[in-house]
């Protein structure tokens, strides 16, 4: 466990801002937008993930820097990271501990947790509504 | 539309940051997985507002000074005006 929400206690799924670099490529009036690649390294895929793990092992390692006082709720939120359940800014460390990503790519990574996501989406829409009966 | 490097004037390659919101999870070894990725901005305002002049940057020569045409075609229309009218 590395990160926790106080609102409802998840300490799976969060979110973050996170930049990443994108190319433009110009050529006989036309404009395309790919990943940036340097040979055969895909450097976009590479900043993406770098930044990620760069603001999550912020977090991790500087909690207390990572929290700003919001006055209206009365609570400290944290800056960066976001719970992904419930959209709460309350987010913690119970702990500081790390590791480094293996290394897979990021399109094969999405799309191995596509259904993962939508059910992840489907719990946060319906996980305070009461069963609905549809008449025929 | 075309983008021209002031600085080096060869490449047609250039590198825009944009910003997105990565929803992620802990995996049970403590790594990351990353699920789903949402753009926070768009290329297309991004690239016709002024602001992205600066974050626009040459992929071959690294340099900042950069010209977006947005309709090549219209100065090749008023050279040919002047032209004419030069006759």
């Amino acid at each position: 466990m590395q990160l926790i929400c106080h609102d409802c206690w998840n300490y799976t799924y969060f979110e973050v801002d996170v930049e990443t670099l994108r190319e433009l490529k110009g050529g006989n009036g036309h404009l395309t937008i790919q990943d940036t690649k340097f040979d055969d390294f895909n450097y976009s895929q590479s900043m993406l993930r770098d930044n990620l793990n760069d603001i999550v092992a912020y977090v991790i390692k500087e909690n207390g820097a990572a929290l700003i006082w919001d006055p209206e709720s009365k609570s400290y939120q944290n800056n960066y990271i976001s719970c992904a359940r419930c959209g709460s800014k309350k987010v913690t460390k119970p702990y500081s501990y790390w590791h480094s990503n293996k290394h897979q790519s990021l399109d094969r990574e999405l799309l191995a947790n596509q259904k993962e996501f939508t059910e992840l989406r489907k719990e946060r829409r319906y996980a305070n509504r009461m069963p609905v009966l549809y008449k025929k | 539309m075309q983008i021209e490097c002031l600085s080096c004037t060869k490449s047609n390659e250039f590198l825009l940051p944009l910003w997105v919101s990565t929803t992620f999870k802990f995996n049970e070894d403590d790594t990351l997985s990353i699920l789903h990725l949402r753009p926070l901005e768009s290329m297309s305002e991004k690239l016709a507002g002024n602001s992205s002049l600066r974050e626009i940057s040459c992929k071959e020569c690294g340099s900042n000074e950069v010209e977006i045409i947005f309709n090549e075609y219209d100065n090749q229309d008023d050279d040919e005006v002047s032209a004419l009218e030069g006759l």
